[in-house]
């Protein structure tokens, strides 16, 4: 300060206020000379999303069962941006590299120069101000065997040609992407056919690196046995049947997390789905007891489909995930995600 | 060996330098992840205590007055790179929107060109099945990148599986199709 001259002051003001805003700074750093010459860095991330939530609203398990690496932190709290850092981070970590979370206040960061400045941008984005809202919205639908796809895209839009896009449709094909307006068509079309089921279309708005979940659920009673209770002996011996009474939970439960990549627009979604559905009206079976009482039992048909998806997307792209062919259906899922910017933000 | 090296940490604390400097504890911290990390957070609990970073709350005297015109150095040097960087950006934005204004073509669905590009997957699981009649039909598919790929270039391992199982005889038969497939650009 006293080697700095007065005429200097608003000039060192302006830069100190320009530090500021620059990227995350390291606490600590160990430097290491070895051939990829990695380093372990520690980052401050008390000012970036997650926490600026609460510990309350983290439900993700700190363990990751996906992910065997993966401890979490004790109290949670930096999971969710710890997890996203370690599933984006570009280039991906090798064998030795290691993201975590510690003091629920740090990340320590051990990798390559390149990763470093990955995650510098990364912590960046995550704070920016205002904090972008992202729209994140799932459609699941069934595609039963048999339709003639090529017909039902014969007017794709675009230039794209119908046997193409009807080849996505393939058990077993890769996951695309297409624009949004691109992805209404699609869904327009197969909806137009009785060959598909648009089952649900949840919807979520979230904060990057912040853990959302939603859960539907219903609960059904069946009776899905009798068991015979004997009262009394002999002549006066009494059958009773005696209800075995099963609940059966379906509906969607979806838990997850978006985050804001440094690439231009990217956005990181990492999401588990499980979506099943109760066929009703329940099969009803007859069936007889010992003393040849006939009564009825429910068999029901349970339809479950689960998703556990990491996935980079650019800002209003939609993905499209085709599931293995159960019982002549193919399920389809659609995943969307789109920044929400303020009237008058971006113009 | 892990003794050893708590030994010098601990009187590089008590002699308040920063441990991290010292290159037998930078290897152990390279060599023993674990030990990074227990490191880490004893600095990180000490810093808390302290208040104030670790960096330079245990650096001796003499090596901050080394330290400090480096760091002013650096946080100056960040700092200009800071306003010039800020001037492109806003050059770059200013002449983003204005291409971004520019009347475009509608973007009804019979006049604008779209494309099928490949997903980007870090990871997916797709797993489809069936209950009733106590049975269960069903498949799984997962996806992942090749090893050691970067994210510019993805493949997709496949692993399919068609399961049928009962209550009384859990998982009676299994089957597993893998492929591997590049996911080329489609159009």
């Amino acid at each position: 300060m006293n080697s700095m001259p007065l005429r200097l002051l608003p000039l060192g003001f302006l830069l100190s206020t320009c530090s500021l805003l620059t990227a995350q700074k390291p606490v600590a750093t160990v430097e290491h000379d070895g051939p990829l010459n990695r380093t372990l860095v520690v980052y401050d991330v008390r000012g970036v999303a997650p926490l600026a939530a609460g510990p309350e609203l983290v439900l993700a398990p700190a363990k990751d069962e996906t992910d065997p690496d993966f401890e979490g932190s004790p109290d949670g709290s930096l999971d969710s941006l710890c997890r996203l850092a370690r599933v984006f981070v570009h280039p991906r970590l090798l064998q030795g590299e290691s993201i975590r979370a510690i003091a629920n206040s740090y990340l320590v960061v051990f990798g390559r120069p390149a990763q470093q400045a990955w995650i510098r941008r990364f912590l960046d984005r995550q704070a920016e101000e205002p904090k972008p809202q992202i729209d994140i919205q799932f459609t699941i639908g069934f595609l039963h065997q048999g339709a003639n796809l090529g017909e039902v895209f014969s007017e794709a839009p675009g230039g794209i040609d119908a046997g193409t896009l009807a080849s996505q449709f393939a058990p077993g094909s890769d996951a695309c992407v297409f624009e949004d307006a691109f992805a209404d068509y699609v869904r327009g079309a197969l909806m137009s056919t009785e060959q598909f089921d648009l089952l649900n279309a949840p919807r979520i708005l979230s904060y990057p690196a912040t853990d959302v979940s939603l859960s539907a659920i219903t609960q059904t009673s069946i009776v899905r046995d009798y068991t015979e209770l004997r009262i009394g002996g002999g002549l006066e011996e009494v059958v009773i049947a005696d209800p075995q009474v099963e609940l059966i939970h379906d509906g969607i439960q979806l838990r997850g997390r978006v985050c804001l990549l440094p690439e231009e627009d990217g956005l990181g979604v990492d999401f588990l789905l499980d979506y099943s559905e109760l066929q009703r009206p329940i099969p009803v079976v007859e069936t007889a007891l010992s003393n040849g009482q006939i009564v009825k039992i429910q068999d029901p048909e349970l339809r479950r489909f689960e998703l556990e998806a990491r996935a980079r997307l650019q800002d209003g792209e939609v993905l499209q995930i085709v599931g293995p062919l159960t019982d002549g259906r193919l399920p389809i899922l659609w995943l969307a995600a789109r920044q929400l910017k303020l009237p008058g933000e971006g113009r | 060996m892990n003794e050893s090296i708590w030994h010098r940490v601990h009187e590089h604390l008590d002699e308040r330098v920063d441990p991290l400097e010292d290159p037998l504890v930078q290897e152990a911290c390279v060599s023993d992840p674990e030990f990074a990390k227990e490191l880490v957070s004893l600095l990180v609990s000490i810093d808390r205590l302290a208040g104030v970073p670790v960096s330079s709350s245990a650096r001796p005297e003499a090596a901050t007055k080394v330290w400090a015109p480096v760091h002013h150095l650096r946080s100056a040097s960040i700092s200009v790179a800071a306003v010039v960087l800020l001037g492109l950006a806003w050059f770059a934005f200013d002449t983003w929107s204005d291409d971004r204004d520019r009347p475009r073509p509608s973007s009804g669905p019979h006049t604008a060109a779209f494309t099928i590009r490949p997903a980007r997957i870090d990871h997916a699981r797709i797993r489809s099945e069936t209950w009733s009649g106590g049975r269960v039909r069903g498949g799984e598919r997962v996806v992942v990148p090749r090893e050691g790929s970067d994210a510019t270039e993805y493949w997709s391992r496949t692993a399919s599986a068609l399961e049928t199982r009962t209550e009384s005889e859990p998982r009676r038969l299994q089957v597993y199709v893998r492929s591997m497939t590049r996911n080329d650009p489609i159009r």
